[in-house]
């Protein structure tokens, strides 16, 4: 018996296969089309969902940095009037590096020398992991732990033995609890920390200390108080009373900070005056018992609203609002609304959510079962092709094509569904989403602009839109390329 | 066993052409059989066929509906494997073919037409003609080339961007029949490559398959209910109840059945 002459079946190259494929789907481009529209709707929704989820975070991020920037007074005045807890000065020299400006200081306050601050850092790095643990385990498992002791009382308890057996036994019991470290590491640093503590409360007295040297030579005038009076030497008060961090950029900024807040202050209360709202309200034809200050602050963004409202206050009323002139007035007003929006997106992206992106684990349910939805809807979709498409098929097998080029056909038909259902998908999706986000947040979500997340997001749209179809497609080109070449002579 | 008789008798009517040459056999089933099992209901559609096809022969496959005929013409074709029984294509036992060399086998040496024509509907004339060179590895301008001679061969040239849709029946089954050729295959399997057509059409049809056998020596084998193929064909194989009646060559055809010859013109 003779054997065959087999050459080599040539595996048609991938160009030509995705030529036949979208000559394909163009002569059948309905039902491709709404192939295509079934992956964009399930990919736009995950996009939507990825975008809302991805702006939110980013514009929380933004919010939360531009906040802390305004608040930047608040936090120096209380740094300047009293001494920090030992939880707070752990935490603060576990954050920052010795050497860094904020480290420098606390080692001042604390008159270290620099190896003994790099192991107080070290130290501080360990007991700030230890704090977070005991303030992330719930009010219950703390009390069964530690009694009712928080923050570094805890340690301070621990020194007992007994305590110490009471404690490490109860945590073997728990199980959903985990220490940062080994209960050998927990019983070394234990064992260092009268150590740490002593340092920690030198650190504090320090502290103390500068904060009284501070008081003395400043005369217990409020932080922004000096500032506004602009005593040259200010600065360099705070810093020899040993608040070395306290540095020039800093001090620009309060003062600047302080200037306008003072501003601020006596334009509302040139407001609060009768007069005033009288011609406010004539203004702006509205009653003088419906202004308000956001109306005011409103009304000032506008410059000619400015010009003439310091005109009104001038012929009005005799006061002289210094140096305030129009811009200026405009610029304060910016300044609060920009406040304003801030603490609104604080509020609304307040409860941002964990899981994959932000997305919550209800949303990302929903989008997998919409997936799912979708991905049931290709394949019956292929199916129906596969099918329609036997004698093709069949024809094709007659011709001598191999199984694997019929599968390797459908399995690339389905990727180009895929692949353009996931862009428009993802494109439509993007565009909800940030429109819909635009409309809540307006210039905050331009100055937070997510763009690499953004990205991402699309990229992921379109191999999820090209997995997807290439996945619910499986089935359908396996019954394709299984199909038997005397289909073909079937006459319907 | 009535089966052992019956494949035990030698194929009938002797090679019809070149008298002293003996020809080489392209085609030989010993013992076909094939059963189908549908809801536990056993189909004898053969039982036990046993022919031999010659090299460069027209021969026209007849019979009723429900005969056989179609299974023996997907087993002859390399389409669907016997129960039982083996199929030699040019010596080649196609029971021992892979998927891979049965795919080979389909496009190089077997060309087929179909009653529907089969050709693919998003393509040009051209594209499905130059389809089976692509699997066979064939480049795409050589492809081209061949294609647009295999067009001219059967008188469609002009027509080789037309999608199927915007060509006539008889055209369709024109470029299905430069489909086949495309590989130059050494067996053209038409299975009624003339029911689909009317009268005039079909004869051109008929014209060319005559012209492919005698210029190019293609063997050719066609299932037909068209008498007209009488008068082209070297024999005649009549196939009953999964059996080969009778085979006859033309010479004695035209003797003994010409009063249904005359019927039927």
């Amino acid at each position: 018996m003779k054997t065959i002459d087999l050459k080599n079946q040539p595996v048609l190259g991938f160009w030509r296969v995705l030529e036949i494929c979208i000559n394909g789907i163009r002569y059948r481009l309905f039902r491709s089309v709404v192939t295509m529209a079934v992956i964009a709707i399930a990919i736009a929704f995950m996009m939507n969902v990825l975008c809302e989820a991805v702006s939110t975070r980013a514009i929380a991020l933004t919010a939360g940095q531009k906040t802390a920037e305004h608040r930047l007074t608040m936090r120096w005045a209380s740094r300047l009037s009293a001494a920090g807890a030992p939880e707070t000065i752990l935490r603060q020299a576990a954050a920052e590096a010795p050497n860094s400006s904020l480290g420098q200081e606390l080692r001042n306050l604390g008159g270290l020398s620099g190896p003994e601050m790099a192991a107080y850092a070290a130290a501080a790095q360990h007991a700030a992991a230890y704090l977070e643990f005991f303030d992330s385990i719930g009010y219950g498992q703390r009390r069964v732990l530690a009694g009712s002791a928080s923050g570094t009382a805890i340690f301070d308890r621990l020194q007992n033995p007994q305590q110490q057996a009471q404690f490490e036994k109860s945590l073997r019991q728990m199980k959903s609890v985990r220490l940062p470290a080994s209960p050998e590491e927990f019983r070394q640093f234990l064992r260092t920390w009268p150590e740490t503590r002593k340092t920690t409360l030198g650190i504090q007295s320090g502290w103390t200390a500068a904060v009284a040297r501070l008081s003395t030579v400043l005369q217990g005038k409020p932080l922004d108080q000096v500032f506004i009076n602009s005593e040259k030497s200010c600065g360099q008060i705070i810093r020899t009373a040993g608040f070395c961090s306290f540095d020039q950029q800093t001090e620009a900024a309060i003062a600047d900070q302080a200037r306008q807040l003072q501003d601020m202050e006596r334009l509302e209360n040139t407001i609060e005056r009768p007069e005033i709202r009288a011609l406010i309200s004539a203004y702006l034809n509205i009653l003088p018992g419906d202004i308000t200050m956001p109306t005011i602050w409103k009304l000032l963004l506008n410059r000619r609203a400015a010009d003439w409202y310091l005109d009104a206050v001038k012929g009005a009323t005799k006061i002289d609002l210094g140096g305030i002139t129009p811009d200026r007035i405009a610029k304060l007003a910016r300044l609060k609304a920009e406040t304003a929006a801030l603490d609104d997106a604080l509020q609304q992206t307040g409860e941002t959510e964990g899981g994959f992106m932000g997305i919550g684990t209800r949303m990302s349910w929903l989008v997998l079962v919409s997936l799912l939805v979708c991905a049931a809807g290709i394949s019956n979709a292929m199916l129906m092709t596969v099918t329609e498409r036997f004698r093709e098929i069949a024809t094709l097998k007659c011709l001598g094509a191999l199984d694997g080029f019929i599968m390797v056909l459908f399995l690339i038909e389905a990727c180009v569904l895929g692949l353009v259902g996931g862009m428009i998908g993802g494109l439509l999706g993007s565009l909800i989403g940030f429109s819909r986000m635009l409309g809540a947040f307006g210039a905050l979500l331009i100055a937070a602009f997510p763009v690499t997340q953004w990205l991402i997001a699309m990229g992921m749209a379109v191999i999820s839109g090209i997995v997807l179809a290439a996945l619910a497609s499986v089935y359908p080109a396996s019954i394709a390329a299984r199909l038997a070449p005397m289909e073909a002579m079937r006459i319907e | 066993m009535t089966n052992e008789i019956i494949t035990s008798h030698a194929p009938p009517g002797a090679p019809a052409a070149a008298p002293g040459a003996a020809r080489r056999v392209i085609i030989r089933t010993l013992h076909l059989k094939k059963n189908y099992i549908k809801k536990k209901v056993v189909t004898h559609a053969l039982r036990g066929v046993a022919a031999e096809i010659y090299n460069g022969e027209f021969i026209a496959i007849m019979g009723p509906s429900g005969s056989g005929k179609s299974t023996f013409f997907n087993m002859v074709g390399g389409l669907d494997s016997p129960t039982s029984g083996r199929v030699f294509i040019d010596e080649v036992d196609v029971a021992q073919l892979t998927a891979v060399e049965l795919a080979f086998l389909r496009c190089r040496k077997i060309g087929y037409i179909f009653q529907q024509f089969n050709l693919i509907t998003y393509m040009t004339a051209l594209e499905n003609v130059t389809t089976p060179m692509a699997f066979a590895g064939v480049s795409p301008d050589e492809a081209r080339k061949r294609g647009m001679e295999l067009l001219s061969l059967v008188g469609l040239a002009g027509r080789w961007s037309h999608r199927p849709i915007e060509m006539s029946g008889g055209q369709q089954q024109r470029v299905a029949i430069a489909r086949a050729m495309s590989n130059l295959p050494s067996i053209l399997l038409c299975d009624e490559p003339t029911g689909n057509l009317d009268l005039h059409t079909g004869r051109e049809i008929l014209d060319i398959l005559d012209r492919l056998n005698k210029e190019r020596g293609v063997t050719i084998i066609c299932a037909t209910h068209d008498t007209r193929m009488l008068n082209m064909c070297d024999r005649l194989m009549w196939i009953r109840d999964g059996q080969i009646e009778r085979v006859a060559r033309r010479a004695e055809v035209k003797i003994e059945v010409g009063a249904i010859n005359n019927e039927t013109d």
